[in-house]
C-alpha cells in the first residue's frame, strides 16, 4: 500500500448504531378513543403548557356532530381556517352525511403519533366525536420569505429567483423548470426531533440507480437529534469528511440545482434550509457556473480557463513566493530578483512570517466583512485597504512584492465560483506554504504530488472525484478547461453516471444556407 | 483520523533526512554573486573578483570584491569575509576572465572545475575575456549603466543576438574545450570610453589565447558556424564600371533573409580540403549609387557575391594563419573522413591551418526595397 492511498482511503462508515434514542417522541402509537372529551383529555396530557395550542370546539352542522379543531396557532393559516374548515363546519348543511371541508389536502390518522407530528408541523387536526379516526388538513402558514435573488451566487443571466426556507416551494421551483413525469422526489424525514423532511430529486429514466441508493443509504441511515442546514446534511453524508474539497456541492440556484438533475445528478432538498445539495459532484464541477451557458462559448470557455489557472495560482503563488525567496532564488530572473531583494531587503521578517501574517489578515478581513452588518462592513474594508495596501508597506513591515502577491491571491480565489471550493483553496494554501517555508520549491511539489494523488483517490457518492481528468473520459473534456459550443455537448457527462446518455440532437445552426 | 496522521507523520518522516531542508537562506540574507571574475597578479597568483547586488537603501547598489586566493572556493571563502550576508555562486550569471589570465595561465581552464563539480552552481553563465585587468571593469561605474551585471548581460544579449559576439556559456565552453574537431571561442570585451564589446576572443585547443576577431568578423564567424541568428547587414562595394559613378558612391547595403551554408569536406594530397557553398537570400536596403537593378541585377548579385567571399577567404585564410578552428572544420573532417582524422585529432588546429578551404558564395536579391 502506498502512502498516497493512506489519504484517500473511502471513508468507512460504522455500521453499528448507538442505541440511544435521541428523540422522546416515539411513544408506542396509541389509538384515538371513540370519545372525544377522553381525546381532549389526553390531548392537554401530550401538550402541557403549549399556549399556543389552539382546541376550538364545535359542532358540525352537517353530521350534527360535536368536533374539536386542534392546531398550533403561529404554525397555521387563519384565514385558511377560518373561511374554508370552521366556516363550513359551521355553516354548511350536509348532502350526503359527509364532513364538509374546503381543503384540498386532507388525510386520516389513526393514533397519537401521528396527531402529534401533524400539530407540530401545522396543520390542523379535526377530531370527531364518535369516530376513532382524525382528519389533518395541511394548514400550514408559517413565517415564510418570498423568493428572492440569491444572495451568495449571483448570475448575470441567469433566474433571479433562490431557494427558500419551504421545501414545497422549493420542490415548486425545481418542477417548473422541469415538467417532466420522470422527474421523481424521494422523501426522508431525517433527526428525531426535527423531524426534518428531506427530498431527493432526480430524473427516474436518466440518473443511475446504483447512486441513488447509495444516497438514499446514507441518507436513512442517519440517526441525529436535529439538522438545521444542509450543509450539516452535507458533511454527515459525504464520503470523505477529511478532505479539504467539498465532495458535494451546495447551491441556492434552482436553475443550477435542475441543470444537475437534467445531467443525470441528483438534488437534495433540506425542509427549512434555502439551499441544496447536488451530487455526485467532481472537481470540475465546482469550476462550472450556470452562467458558462447562457453566454457564448468562446467566453464562457476563457473564463473557465481562467478559474483554472485562478486555482492553481491561488493554491501556489504564496507558497512560491516563500520558496524563491527563501531557497530557489536562482529560478527568478535577475532584474526581477534585483527588483525582489530591494523590497525585501528593508523587511525584518522572513518570507514565511511575512506571507503568513498577510494572508492571515486577508482571511480575518474577509471573515471580519462576512459576519458584520454592511454599514460597519464598508468600514472593515477601508481599514483592510488601508492596512494591507499602504500602511504596512510603508512602516517597513511588509515588503511591496508581497502586498502584490497577498493581493494577486486574493483576486485568483474570488473568481471561483464556488464558495465551499474557495474554503477548500484556502487550507490547502497555507499548508502549501508551510511545507514551502521547510523545503523550498521541492516542498511545493511533494504538496502538490500529494494534492493530486488525494484527489484521484477521492470519491464522491461513491464515484471518482477528479473525473473526468482521472479517470479519463475524453468525451466530457468538452465541458471542463473548455466549454465547447451548447450544440456539442450531445450527450450526458459521463462523470454524472447517467443510464440514459443522448442529451439532444444535431442542433448545430445552420446560418441561412 | 488515524489514517490522517499517520499518513502525515511518514510523509513528514521521510522528508526530513532529505537534502534541501537545511540550506535556508532567506533572499535578502544571502551575498548573491551575480558576476565572478579570474585575474592574476604581477606574480602570478590567482585572485577572485566579485559583484554582489545590495539589497538596502544605501545608495551604492552592488559591492565588488576582489581577493587573492589559490582556488576558486578558497576565493568565495575569502569573499565571505567581506559580504554581510552568506555568500552563495548560485546565480553567478557572467564569468569574466582577464585577457592576461587567459594568455598566461596554462590550462586556466581547470579553475572552471568548481561549477562543474559542485552541483548547486550554475554552469549557464556567459563566458567573457576582458582585455585589461578585472580592476578596471569591476571598479568601474558607469552613470549611464545599470549596476554591473545587467551591463554586461544586457551587453552580450543585444551584440549576439545581432551576431557581433559570441554567446558562450560555461557549458558551451566546456563543450569547446573537450571537442577535438573544433577550438574555443568567447565573447571579449575592453572599457575604451564606455564598455564595449570588441568581438571574440580565438583560444586554442589548450584554452590559450590566440587572436581576436571583430564584430564584423564574427558577424562571419557566426553565419560559417550556421548560427546566425537574426539577419545580418553588409555593406557592400560595387564595382564602379557597373555602377557608373564615383568610389564614394559604389555601396550597396544588403540584409541577409536566409542563408545556406554547405560544407564539403575531402581528403586528398595528406592535407583536408572544405567547400564552402553559401548560398544568400537578401534583401536591398541600402543603395547610394544609381545602379538599375531591375537591369543589372544579375551583375549586382555576382558583385555582391564578390565581395562577400573576399571577406570569408580573409577570414579563413586568418583562422588558417593562428591554426584555431572556431567554426568547427574538424566535425566535418571527422565525421566524413574518421580514420585520416583520428590521425591529427590530437592538434587539429595544426591540421586545419594545412587544410586547403575553398569558399563559393552565391547572393540573391529577394526584395530591392520600396523604391526605385
Amino acid at each position: 500500500m502506498g502512502i498516497l492511498s493512506l489519504f484517500g482511503g473511502k471513508h468507512k462508515r460504522k455500521s453499528q448504531r448507538p442505541s440511544g434514542n435521541p428523540g422522546s417522541q416515539a411513544l408506542p402509537d396509541e389509538p384515538f378513543a371513540t370519545d372525544l372529551r377522553s381525546n381532549l383529555d389526553k390531548l392537554s396530557e401530550l401538550f402541557p403548557d403549549t399556549l399556543d395550542l389552539t382546541v376550538r370546539r364545535l359542532h358540525i352542522r352537517a353530521t350534527g356532530q360535536d368536533a374539536a379543531l386542534v392546531y398550533i396557532d403561529g404554525l397555521t393559516d387563519k384565514i385558511d381556517i377560518n373561511t374554508s374548515i370552521i366556516r363550513p363546519l359551521l355553516m354548511q348543511t350536509g348532502i350526503s352525511g359527509e364532513i364538509p371541508i374546503e381543503i384540498g389536502r386532507m388525510i386520516r390518522i389513526y393514533g397519537w403519533n401521528d396527531l402529534t407530528v401533524a400539530v407540530l408541523k401545522g396543520s390542523s387536526v379535526l377530531l370527531v366525536e364518535g369516530s376513532d379516526e382524525a382528519i389533518v388538513m395541511r394548514t400550514g402558514g408559517w413565517p415564510q420569505r418570498n423568493p428572492t435573488d440569491p444572495k451568495m451566487e449571483t448570475s448575470l443571466r441567469g433566474a433571479q429567483q433562490g431557494f427558500v426556507e419551504t421545501i414545497e416551494q422549493n420542490i415548486a421551483m425545481i418542477r417548473r423548470y422541469l415538467p417532466n413525469r420522470e422527474l421523481k422526489f424521494k422523501n426522508f424525514n431525517v433527526g428525531r426531533r426535527g423531524n426534518t423532511q428531506v427530498s431527493i430529486a432526480y430524473l427516474e429514466d436518466v440518473a443511475n440507480p446504483d447512486i441513488l441508493r447509495e444516497l438514499e443509504d446514507r441518507i436513512g441511515r442517519l440517526d441525529i437529534d436535529l439538522i438545521i442546514n444542509t450543509g450539516e446534511l452535507a458533511e454527515l453524508i459525504e464520503d470523505n469528511p477529511y478532505s479539504p474539497f467539498p465532495q458535494l456541492m451546495i447551491t441556492e440556484r434552482p436553475d443550477a440545482a435542475v441543470s444537475q438533475i437534467a445531467q443525470g445528478r441528483f438534488v437534495v432538498l433540506v425542509d427549512r434550509s434555502p439551499t441544496v445539495l447536488i451530487g455526485p459532484s467532481s472537481f470540475v464541477t465546482f469550476f462550472q457556473n450556470i452562467d458558462d451557458y447562457s453566454t457564448r462559448w468562446s467566453i464562457a470557455t476563457f473564463i473557465r480557463m481562467l478559474r483554472f489557472l485562478a486555482f492553481f495560482i491561488s493554491i501556489s503563488l504564496p507558497a512560491f513566493y516563500i520558496a524563491v525567496t527563501s531557497f530557489n532564488f536562482e529560478l527568478v530572473p535577475i532584474k526581477l530578483l534585483i527588483t525582489i531583494g530591494t523590497y525585501r531587503g528593508t523587511v525584518p521578517f522572513a518570507p514565511f512570517i511575512e506571507a503568513a501574517f498577510m494572508e492571515l489578515t486577508l482571511e480575518m478581513i474577509r471573515e471580519a466583512g462576512v459576519r458584520l452588518p454592511s454599514p460597519i462592513g464598508q468600514t472593515v474594508g477601508i481599514v483592510g485597504g488601508i492596512v494591507i495596501g499602504q500602511a504596512i508597506v510603508q512602516a517597513g513591515l511588509i515588503s511591496n512584492i508581497m502586498v502584490v502577491v497577498v493581493a494577486f491571491t486574493a483576486i485568483s480565489s474570488f473568481i471561483l465560483p464556488n464558495l465551499d471550493m474557495v474554503a477548500a483553496v484556502r487550507i490547502i494554501r497555507f499548508s502549501f506554504m508551510v511545507a514551502a517555508s521547510l523545503f523550498g520549491i521541492f516542498g511545493l511539489l511533494v504538496g502538490l504530488m500529494i494534492l493530486v494523488g488525494h484527489m484521484i483517490s477521492l470519491e464522491t457518492l461513491g464515484t471518482p472525484f477528479s473525473t473526468p481528468f482521472a479517470p479519463m473520459r475524453f468525451s466530457d473534456w468538452r465541458d471542463t478547461v473548455v466549454r465547447s459550443p451548447l450544440w456539442k455537448l450531445t450527450r450526458r457527462p459521463v462523470g454524472a453516471h447517467p443510464i440514459q446518455t443522448r442529451r439532444q440532437g444535431d442542433n448545430r445552426p445552420k446560418g441561412d444556407g | 483520523m488515524k489514517r490522517i496522521v499517520h499518513a502525515l507523520g511518514i510523509s513528514l518522516l521521510s522528508l526530513g533526512p532529505l537534502t534541501g531542508c537545511f540550506d535556508r537562506v532567506d533572499l535578502e540574507d544571502a551575498s548573491l554573486s551575480l558576476v565572478a571574475g579570474v585575474d592574476i597578479t604581477e606574480d602570478h597568483r590567482t585572485m577572485s573578483y566579485t559583484s554582489i547586488p545590495v539589497f538596502s537603501k544605501a545608495e551604492k547598489k552592488s559591492q565588488e570584491l576582489k581577493v587573492v586566493a589559490n582556488t576558486q572556493r578558497e576565493g568565495r571563502g575569502k569573499l565571505d569575509a567581506f559580504t554581510v550576508g552568506t555568500f552563495n555562486g548560485r546565480k553567478i550569471k557572467v564569468i569574466a576572465l582577464s585577457k592576461r589570465f587567459v594568455q598566461e595561465t596554462p590550462d586556466w581552464f581547470r579553475y572552471m572545475d568548481i561549477y562543474f563539480r559542485d552541483g548547486r552552481n550554475p554552469i549557464t553563465p556567459r563566458v567573457v575575456v576582458f582585455d585589461g585587468t578585472l580592476d578596471q571593469l569591476f571598479y568601474y561605474h558607469s552613470p549611464n549603466q545599470p549596476i554591473l551585471p545587467l551591463m554586461l548581460m544586457g551587453m552580450i544579449k543585444s551584440a549576439s543576438e545581432r551576431s557581433e559576439t559570441v554567446d558562450t556559456t560555461l557549458q558551451e565552453l566546456h563543450r569547446q574545450m573537450n571537442e577535438e574537431g573544433q577550438t574555443p571561442f568567447l565573447t571579449e570585451m575592453s572599457i575604451k570610453q564606455d564598455a564595449m564589446i570588441d568581438g571574440t576572443s580565438l583560444l586554442d585547443h589548450k584554452g590559450r589565447y590566440v587572436d581576436m576577431l571583430s564584430m564584423p568578423e564574427t558577424v562571419l564567424l557566426r553565419i560559417l558556424q550556421k548560427n546566425a541568428r537574426q539577419s545580418v547587414g553588409f555593406s557592400l562595394r560595387m564595382p564602379s564600371s557597373l555602377t557608373g559613378s564615383t568610389a564614394n558612391e559604389d555601396w550597396v547595403s544588403i540584409a541577409t533573409e536566409r542563408v545556406k551554408v554547405k560544407i564539403d569536406s575531402a581528403y586528398a594530397g595528406g592535407r583536408f580540403r572544405f567547400f564552402v557553398n553559401l548560398r544568400f537570400s537578401a534583401s536591398v536596403v541600402e543603395k547610394l549609387s544609381g545602379l538599375d537593378l531591375d537591369d543589372h541585377q544579375g551583375g549586382a548579385e555576382a558583385a555582391c557575391a564578390e565581395e562577400l567571399r573576399d571577406k570569408f577567404e580573409a577570414l579563413i585564410a586568418k583562422l588558417q594563419r593562428k591554426k584555431v578552428d572556431p567554426v568547427g572544420f574538424g566535425i566535418y573532417a571527422r565525421a566524413h573522413h574518421y580514420k585520416r582524422f583520428k590521425q591529427v585529432k590530437e592538434n587539429w588546429g595544426e591540421a586545419f591551418g594545412q587544410s586547403e578551404v575553398k569558399v563559393r558564395v552565391s547572393v540573391g536579391f529577394a526584395d530591392e526595397g520600396s523604391v526605385k
